[in-house]
């Protein structure tokens, strides 16, 4: 399946009658994929719907919506309630909360096996994270991957961005990306970054940009080799069959980051992200969170 | 203290007054421990009773097995010390401590075997600090290999535990790992994210092939290659270049336990260790583990890639169940399923046999190059071992499937001796190998093992280099030197050495100036005949170098800047970089001092030497060849001076330069030497090639003529026209730095500033160290040094013996630091491609030219200059040296230096400077030592030493 048919909803999505039959603990368990949807801000909804559709048919795993509010609402008012058409949400499994949203999707990740969540960034470049409320609580309070996406942002799966930090352990959460790339018949594109001015990993099996490139021609071709197979496939296992490419960042990570981004055209850029946002990995995840100009994925890493 | 105690060792606190600090209460006697701390305690009775020379005697007998020992006595030195020189010879006595009046005195023992005091100590628990600091932290060895035998057992009882201990290795024959740890690379564990470098790291080789040190079974990440040294067929790449032949897997063995594959993925490891014995050049591994099943076993293996036959691979299983009786399987294949880095496969195709000893595959390459591998996989002790072998062949493998009964506890072994020839070496390959076969299965396994090691001793004789007191430099120059004589074929001039030696794809094996500027000085003082014939490849290369002059415009010979068998160019024209740009390179273009490098190493061979030979036929013609080179490549300017434009010097950031000062000074050098051949001893080869007196009038003059780039007034050589006029960039201020500084900077701001990518003009120092005053060589270092990035592996050697030399101590030390861990240090992957040759054998110069301050004598090739300069914390540098048909060893003492003749037929000059620069040379006569004394001004006159 290529990824623009994915992106234009040609191809035949996930056979429904699968996910409704009888449950037996001897049948494979099905990975949702959660979309939250934001009644504050239609335009974010709709975008996370849009993805939510595009990932969902690419995984071919049933796709669900989460709508949390503070008092109960019927499910049939949704639409009303997002300020969306009806047929906006034909296809996707209704499930609404009340409570805290961050708190009620976190638990539903924790109930049942997702995929990934994706939710509609929000403009509010003052907010924390720069994404909108029900954005940034999710990403800080999911421990499933989380997709966040802009209105504007155009949809499709054909080229990921990952970026790494040349160690073992951040490399180590790559596998949900390498899954999704093959699923959606994606290339990867990692990019090693870091801040250029400090001393080596102290990891064990972290890598760097070679000290030593006696001849380029030579060495950057054969690191490139070496890292894409010590990170992408032996780390991260990533299929082999995902066609990857590697790149180096020289400057500041986050705006090397972006400028990969813009460069390739990726149509994904996947962060790792420690949870935190007072140190410098957290900083360079925020950067990029609020100026990417492509749906980010948030995977958590190294608690 | 009463107790013995291995593991959980502490530094003791700085108040402590006396006792080791030790917190496991009984050591696991079973292994091979690598440092022993005893107490020796005498009781008020003499050093000389029967049970402390009984234990004086086990002492002196784990020395020669290279462990290290520390005494801790209660008595002085002088109680001691004629029981220890009654016990103990002297070469093992450099590897044994003494603590001696209550540890308040600590003593090493030299080269002659006289004692010295290191360092004061406090107490008992400071001589175990002093161990700490000396080596076991400086060499990383585990507190499992430490043994400290306090009071408790008396020297009776220590004897019991030291003679267990050598019995325990006797026991384990090959397989036991040395216990010196500074001749030891240990990997433990496995490590997905490491195993391509620690592949690198352990290749095991003998110059006419390199294995790398994959695991045997394999795993999901192993990379192992076996490389055919000088064999090249064509990559898989866009544009294909020559690479290295991969030759098949021999070395692949499968175990399967009671059905369960035994392997670091599938089996839960309680130990595994990798070990390369240097000395011995043995690849070794422990592996204890647990299988699915509850199935415990040991499996030990030793790799051998024999130096005594090049054409014989030996592997030895121990297999050992822990915990039942039952079957083993192992699979020993011979597999043509083998793919470059590249995705080439060199194999047109392969044809299985069963051969009349073992099974045979045979194969050729798509270039025609025949193979035969043979295999037979013996029980060490057939009588005692339960054993059944069967062959099988398939498409492109053969192997020997050996079912084994192993009973709980006991030990089976199993050899395995693999030939390999190829049409390389003659006609026949299949009969060759066949031969090799039958002669070893007459032949004992052991003995086949001892020639090896028999090899690499003698080599060992002639290379090894001490450093006492910087111990983790001299295990790096061990390392270095291991790799260097385990790559070179000393007999083949077809092979010369790759940038990543036999260890690894990367360079593809191609040929650059890091053989002759870095490797072959090794050689030429350690296996003169090794250099000559990796100067003959240039020669055998030489119509490639002409092609290359000619097809650029150029007469003579320029050689190719990456060579692989014809000596034609394979340098590829353009590389993605990681960047996403499209680099043109220009190095096969431009960077044209590769012929006078080469010319050079023809001239330094021959002066360290004393061959004629290759003066009047092989070198005569490439030095005549590349000075033919040189007059077309430049021209009289107007200012009447001989410039050379548009060239790429070492520091690669800056190309397309005008009179680069390396090239011109280097090729007026290949001039001069081309000049005085062809009026010496090659004037008969001078005339063949149709060399007129005119030509050589014309040599002279250009080299006469030459354009220097000297600074009169600062005494600087500009590196290259308008080098002075670029932006300087403090390159310490981008220290420490994740990416090169080319990276860092971007392509253009390098190349207009002052950032250098490695020693150019610092390596034209070294390389003509008595072309220039003391003044110039000082101030270029001193100007050149802070532009220099070191973005190349050569670059931090070069630039350690030029400190070394300049009496630069901390500058040298941190170079010779830096050097020392381009293979070993966490370097990020750089060595999962192979290790870097050039950066290993500029290791051995930076202590041999730099630390040690050899070289000859500029006006008399029959002297040899000696100018020690120690770095802090070395206590003796210690090295043979081969000069002019004389061996020698040179000992670097802190106030003193000794130069032993130990073989020669003449005597050789020998020269220190003393006070004012004044010379004091002595004849040294072959059998003979003479020492001479520094004070503050200098060294004193030789005096004759006993030997």
């Amino acid at each position: 399946m290529k990824p623009a048919e994915l992106a234009e909803g040609l191809a035949h999505g996930v056979e429904r009658g699968a996910e409704e039959g009888p449950r037996s603990e001897a049948r494979p368990k099905r990975h949702r994929v959660l979309v939250a949807l934001n009644g504050e801000d239609a335009a974010a909804a709709s975008a996370a719907i849009a993805m939510g559709r595009l990932v969902a048919r690419t995984l071919h795993e049933p796709l669900h919506g989460i709508f949390v509010s503070k008092a109960k609402v019927v499910a049939a008012e949704l639409p009303k309630l997002l300020g969306l058409p009806t047929h906006a949400l034909d296809g996707v499994v209704l499930d609404v909360e009340v409570g805290e949203p961050g708190e009620r999707i976190v638990a539903f990740t924790e109930a049942h096996p997702t995929a990934f969540v994706i939710v509609g960034a929000a403009i509010d470049p003052h907010g924390v994270l720069g994404v909108g409320d029900l954005a940034a609580h999710t990403i800080e309070r999911s421990h499933a991957p989380v997709i966040v996406v802009r209105p504007e942002e155009r949809l499709s799966l054909a080229r990921i961005l990952v970026p790494l930090d040349g160690t073992p352990s951040t490399a180590s959460v790559l596998e949900p990306a390498g899954d999704l790339a093959r699923r959606a018949g994606a290339s990867l594109d990692l990019v090693l970054v870091g801040e250029a001015q400090h001393g080596p990993h102290v990891e064990p099996g972290a890598m760097g940009a070679p000290q030593y490139v006696d001849q380029p021609h030579h060495e950057w071709p054969a690191f490139s080799a070496e890292f894409v197979h010590r990170f992408a496939k032996t780390i991260g296992h990533c299929p082999a069959d995902v066609p990857t490419r590697f790149f180096l960042g020289a400057g500041d990570p986050a705006d090397e980051i972006l400028r990969f981004a813009d460069l390739l055209a990726a149509d994904l850029t996947v962060l790792v992200w420690h949870g935190l946002r007072s140190e410098e990995h957290g900083a360079v995840f925020e950067r990029v969170l609020r100026k990417a100009t492509c749906p980010v994925l948030v995977l958590r890493c190294c608690p | 203290m009463t107790s013995t105690a291995a593991a959980e060792i502490q530094e003791p606190a700085p108040d402590r007054s006396s006792g080791f600090v030790t917190t496991s209460p009984l050591p696991e006697l079973d292994h091979l421990f690598r440092l022993f701390v005893l107490s020796w305690e005498l009781d008020g009775t003499s050093a000389q009773t029967p049970a402390s020379m009984r234990a004086l005697g086990l002492v002196g007998a784990l020395l020669d097995r290279g462990a290290r020992v520390a005494l801790v006595t209660d008595t002085s030195l002088g109680a001691l010390l004629p029981a220890i020189e009654a016990s103990i010879a002297v070469e093992p006595r450099k590897r044994l401590y003494a603590a001696a009046d209550g540890g308040e005195h600590m003593f090493g023992f030299d080269h002659r075997g006289r004692p010295i005091e290191i360092v004061p100590t406090a107490d008992h628990g400071d001589a175990l600090s002093f161990m700490m600091r000396e080596l076991v932290k400086p060499l990383g060895i585990e507190p499992e290999d430490v043994l400290v035998v306090g009071e408790g057992p008396g020297l009776s009882g220590l004897a019991d535990i030291l003679e267990q201990q050598l019995a325990l290795e006797a026991q384990m024959g090959p397989f036991a790992p040395p216990r010196d740890p500074s001749w030891v690379i240990v990997e433990s564990g496995f490590d997905v994210a490491r195993e391509h470098e620690i592949e690198s790291l352990l290749t095991i080789a003998n110059g006419y092939l390199g294995v790398r040190g994959s695991l045997a079974e394999g795993s999901s990440v192993s990379r192992p290659a076996t490389f055919l040294a000088g064999a090249f067929e064509l990559s898989s790449d866009v544009s294909p270049v020559p690479e290295l032949v991969i030759a098949p897997d021999w070395g692949r063995l499968r175990f399967t336990v009671e059905g369960e594959a035994f392997g670091v993925e599938t089996t839960a490891m309680e130990r595994h260790h990798r070990t390369l014995d240097m000395r011995r050049g043995l690849l070794l591994r422990e592996g204890l583990g647990t299988g699915p099943g509850g199935h415990a076993t040991r499996i030990r293996t030793a790799h051998v890639a024999s130096l005594a036959n090049r054409h014989a691979l030996l592997e030895a299983v121990e297999i050992t169940p822990q915990n039942f009786s039952g079957t083993v399987v192992i699979d020993a294949v011979l597999s043509g399923d083998v793919k470059s880095g590249s995705g080439s496969s060199h194999w047109a195709g392969f044809e299985p046999r069963h051969g009349l000893v073992g099974p045979i595959l045979v194969g050729k390459t798509h270039g025609g190059l025949e193979l035969a591998l043979a295999s037979r996989t013996t029980a060490a002790d057939p009588g005692s071992l339960e054993m059944r072998c069967e062959r099988e062949v398939g498409p492109v493998s053969a192997m020997e499937q050996c079912r084994l009964h192993v009973r709980l506890g006991e030990s089976s072994v199993l050899h395995r001796v693999v030939g390999m020839f190829t049409s390389r070496d003659g006609t026949a390959p299949v009969h060759r190998a066949e031969l090799l076969e039958r002669e070893a299965a007459a032949t004992s396994f052991d003995v086949l093992l001892e020639a090896h090691v028999a090899a690499w001793q003698a080599r060992w004789k002639q290379s090894d280099v001490e450093i006492v007191g910087m111990p983790r430099i001299e295990r790096a120059l061990r390392f270095a030197l291991y790799h260097l004589i385990a790559t070179v074929q000393p007999h083949d001039p077809r092979c010369s050495i790759g940038a990543r030696a036999l260890s690894g794809e990367a360079y593809r094996g191609h040929v650059f100036w890091d053989t002759e500027i870095f490797m072959v000085p090794f050689y030429v003082h350690t296996w003169p005949e090794a250099a000559r014939t990796l100067l003959l490849y240039r020669h055998l290369t030489i119509d490639g170098a002409r092609r290359k002059a000619k097809k650029l415009g150029y007469e003579g010979a320029l050689y190719a800047w990456e060579s692989a068998d014809t000596g034609d160019e394979t340098t590829p024209e353009f590389v993605r970089s990681p960047l996403g740009e499209i680099m043109p390179i220009l190095s096969g273009f431009e960077e044209h001092h590769i012929s006078a490098d080469v010319a050079h190493a023809i001239w330094a061979y021959a002066q360290s030497t004393g061959d004629e030979r290759i003066l009047r036929e092989e070198g005569a013609e490439i030095l005549i060849e590349t000075a033919r080179f040189w007059v077309s490549r430049g021209a009289i300017q107007a200012d009447g001076r001989f410039h050379i434009d548009r060239v790429i010097g070492p520091d690669e950031y800056h190309e397309s330069v005008d009179d680069n000062a390396f090239t011109n000074w280097m090729a007026r050098q290949n001039l001069r030497y081309a000049v005085t051949i062809a009026r010496g001893v090659g004037s008969a080869k001078a005339a063949a090639l149709g060399v007129t007196p005119d030509e050589i009038s014309r040599w002279e003059t250009i080299a006469a003529r030459m354009y220097l780039g000297e600074d009169p007034r600062t005494g600087l050589l500009e590196q290259h026209k308008g080098f002075f006029d670029l932006e300087y960039v403090d390159v310490a201020a981008f220290s420490p730095r994740t990416v090169p500084i080319d990276v860092l900077l971007g392509r253009e701001r390098t190349r207009k500033s002052q950032v250098v990518k490695q020693a150019d003009v610092v390596q034209l120092l070294a390389l003509l160290w008595d072309e220039f005053s003391p003044d110039v060589r000082r101030e270029n270092f001193l100007y050149y040094e802070p532009r220099t990035a070191h973005g190349s592996s050569l670059s931090p050697g070069i630039h350690a013996l030029v400190a070394a030399r300049l009496g630069l101590l901390a500058t040298a030390t941190r170079y010779l630091e830096q050097t020392a861990s381009i293979d070993l240090g966490n370097n990020m992957g750089n060595a999962a491609g192979g290790v870097h040759a050039a950066g290993l054998g500029s290791l051995w110069q930076a202590v041999a030219f730099g630390v040690a301050g050899l070289r000859a004598a500029p006006d008399d090739p029959e002297t040899l200059i000696v100018e020690p300069t120690l770095l802090p914390g070395m206590r003796r540098v210690s090295l043979p040296m081969q000069v002019r048909g004389r061996s020698l060893q040179v000992h670097a003492l802190p106030g003193a230096v000794e130069v032993h003749v130990v073989e020669g037929t003449a005597p050789l000059g020998v020269t220190v400077f003393g006070a004012g620069g004044a010379r004091h040379t002595v004849r040294a006569e072959p059998g003979r030592a003479y020492a001479a004394r520094r004070d503050e001004k200098g060294f004193l006159a030789w005096e004759e030493v006993e030997p």
